[in-house]
């Protein structure tokens, strides 16, 4: 069988000319062509906004990515990474770690660090292997499922809690607060949703939404429980001093915790969904990993390959702190300046047929995790091994994967997500 | 101008000019090198540049710093002597050749 798969990737036609700054943009499927013609034509693009913004500058090219992340001095992270504007009291008053940059951003950024390296997260596999059982035999029971929901939803926040120590029975709440949190754009999962409601009460609430101040709570009793109490959890490590004997303070903590459950919620059930839809639609994708034991190196290809095809963070936003000159454009001190990694991910100039499926692609370095700079993801091994480990169980419990209906997308500019994935699984 | 040769995984060789100022991180992602992630872009933080030198010409590299054996402690199962983080090792004036093989942790 041929290597490669050739997958067309599901865009329409007409998005050439789609407004990329536009949430309902995103409901109808990335606008793979729109984001194509500023690589080609434009790859420094100044895009206007229409909700009040100032508008900001797009780098759509993969080196150009990298360039940007690897020059936080003048790229900075310290003025907001979303696009919305933000006064400085908002900001401040909503900060995280991932708000700052080095050395401010280094010494936090190791701390956690310390709860979320490769050779950690690798110990926690059985842990996140057991905790596909229930979720998994509960879909497959079901035999027709919404994938996303039934599967890609519940498992990542299970996973997680299970990691850092916090209650199973704690997931499903904290991904509903995970949710309005970070997909404040798509009525599906908030009441307030940020372009249509007026959500100017909640500016100063950790990412503009009640759910902040909830998530917040819920941080710091956490972190009560575990005052002079190891629970040899992932929380418990990061409350002990490091090594030089430097700690945490609580205000870090909590705003940690809230980055935490708003990052690794969603990011991951997209990933999971997009490989389940790409299991859905492509027998010889299914055919091969299913035929693979998990310790087969072609679990490792695909799992890039999965998140590369389904880069759910599509970009995150800088602040030039200087003039900067990139592709004869002059990027001025001010300017909001937002890095699309999903179009790195899919650039001509550095994939092999970006377009394709490659479940053995060479030397794989996507940006999905926003690589090349230092707020490169930190749970991007718990993600990789989340990714992988629900792929191989899922395999083992069924012998057909078939999509019954249309994927809905999810109304959201930042985050690319399948909300709706109707398959049937045929149990094995 | 200095040569680096990566031995790979696989035990094949690639051999690349490299300008001085560069790193063995960022020659190695310009160049598509497989098995160098480079994730945190040189912040010495992640470890996915990890390599261990075999041999040098024309200059010694300096020591690591203590924030990179921190990364390599936490990242790497055994760090080895030689073990280094590749975006931690400047090509300057003085260094002729350097051949490093390479150890990813790309996968988990
Ligand atoms: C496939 C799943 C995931 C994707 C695609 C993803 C993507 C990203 C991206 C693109 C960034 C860079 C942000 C920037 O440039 O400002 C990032 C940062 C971050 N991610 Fe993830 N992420 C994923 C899963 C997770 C998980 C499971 C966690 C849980 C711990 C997590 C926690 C974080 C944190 C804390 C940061 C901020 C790091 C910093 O600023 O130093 N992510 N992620
Ligand atoms: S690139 Fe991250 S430590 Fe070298």
């Amino acid at each position: 069988m041929a290597k490669i798969l050739k997958t067309v990737c599901p865009t329409n036609n007409d998005d050439v000319d789609a407004d990329i700054t536009s949430h309902d943009t995103y409901e109808k499927g990335f606008p793979h062509n729109a984001f194509k013609r500023l690589r080609d034509d434009e790859p420094c693009a100044w895009i206007d906004e229409h909700d009040g913004g100032k508008g900001f500058w797009a780098i759509t090219r993969y080196n150009d990515i990298r360039e940007v992340n690897g020059l936080p001095k003048i790229f900075s992270s310290a003025q907001g990474i979303r696009l919305e504007e933000q006064s400085k009291e908002e900001f401040e008053a909503r900060k995280t770690f991932q708000e700052t940059d080095p050395p401010v951003h280094t010494r936090q950024r190791m701390m956690f660090h310390r709860g979320f390296t490769r050779k950690l997260v690798s110990t926690y596999e059985p842990l996140i292997r057991e905790i596909c059982n229930d979720i998994l035999n509960d879909a497959v029971d079901l035999n027709e499922v919404d994938a996303t929901k039934e599967i890609a939803k519940k498992l990542p926040m299970r996973m997680l809690g299970r990691v850092v120590g916090t209650p199973d029975e704690d997931a499903e709440w904290l991904v509903s607060k995970g949710d309005s949190m970070i997909a404040n754009s798509d009525p599906d999962f908030t009441d307030h949703v940020i372009d249509k409601v007026d959500t100017d009460e909640y500016r100063f609430l950790p990412f503009r939404s009640p759910a902040g101040r909830e998530i917040y709570d819920y941080g710091e009793k956490q972190k009560k429980l575990r005052e002079n109490n190891d629970m040899g959890d992932v929380l418990s490590m990061l409350l002990q001093p490091d090594k030089h004997g430097d700690t945490l303070s609580d205000l870090e903590f909590k705003n940690f915790f809230a980055l935490m459950v708003a990052a690794g919620n969603d990011t991951t059930r997209y990933s999971m969904a997009f490989s389940m839809h790409a299991l859905a639609n492509n027998p010889y994708i299914f055919d091969c990993l299913k035929s693979s034991p998990d310790d087969a190196p072609i679990w490792s290809t695909a799992t890039e390959e999965f998140i590369r095809w389904a880069s759910p963070t599509m970009h995150f936003r800088r602040t030039a702190t200087e003039d900067y000159i990139l592709h004869n454009k002059k990027i001025r001190e001010g300017d909001k300046v937002a890095v699309w990694f999903i179009s790195g991910n899919y650039d001509e100039r550095k994939f092999a047929e970006p377009f394709s499926f490659n479940l053995e692609r060479e030397n794989n370095q996507h940006i999905a995790f926003g690589q090349g700079g230092p707020h490169t993801c930190l749970g991007m091994w718990l993600a990789r091994l989340e990714v992988k480990v629900a792929m191989q169980e899922l395999l083992k419990r069924v012998s057909k994967i078939e999509q019954i209906g249309p994927e809905k997308y999810l109304r959201s500019n930042f985050i690319r997500g399948i909300k709706n994935l109707p398959v049937r699984l045929t149990s094995a | 101008m200095a040569l680096v040769k990566y031995i790979l995984e696989d035990s094949s060789e690639v051999t690349i000019e490299a300008q001085v100022g560069q790193n063995l991180m960022q020659l190695a992602i310009e160049n598509n090198v497989e098995g160098i992630e480079g994730a945190c872009g040189g912040s010495c933080m992640c470890a996915t540049c990890h390599v261990k030198v075999e041999s040098v010409n024309g200059a010694e590299l300096g020591e690591r710093s203590e924030m990179e054996l921190d990364v390599l402690e936490m990242e790497i199962d055994e760090v080895a002597s030689n073990s280094r983080l590749g975006c931690q090792i400047e090509i300057n004036e003085k260094i002729e050749s350097i051949t490093v093989r390479i150890e990813s942790i790309q996968s988990i």
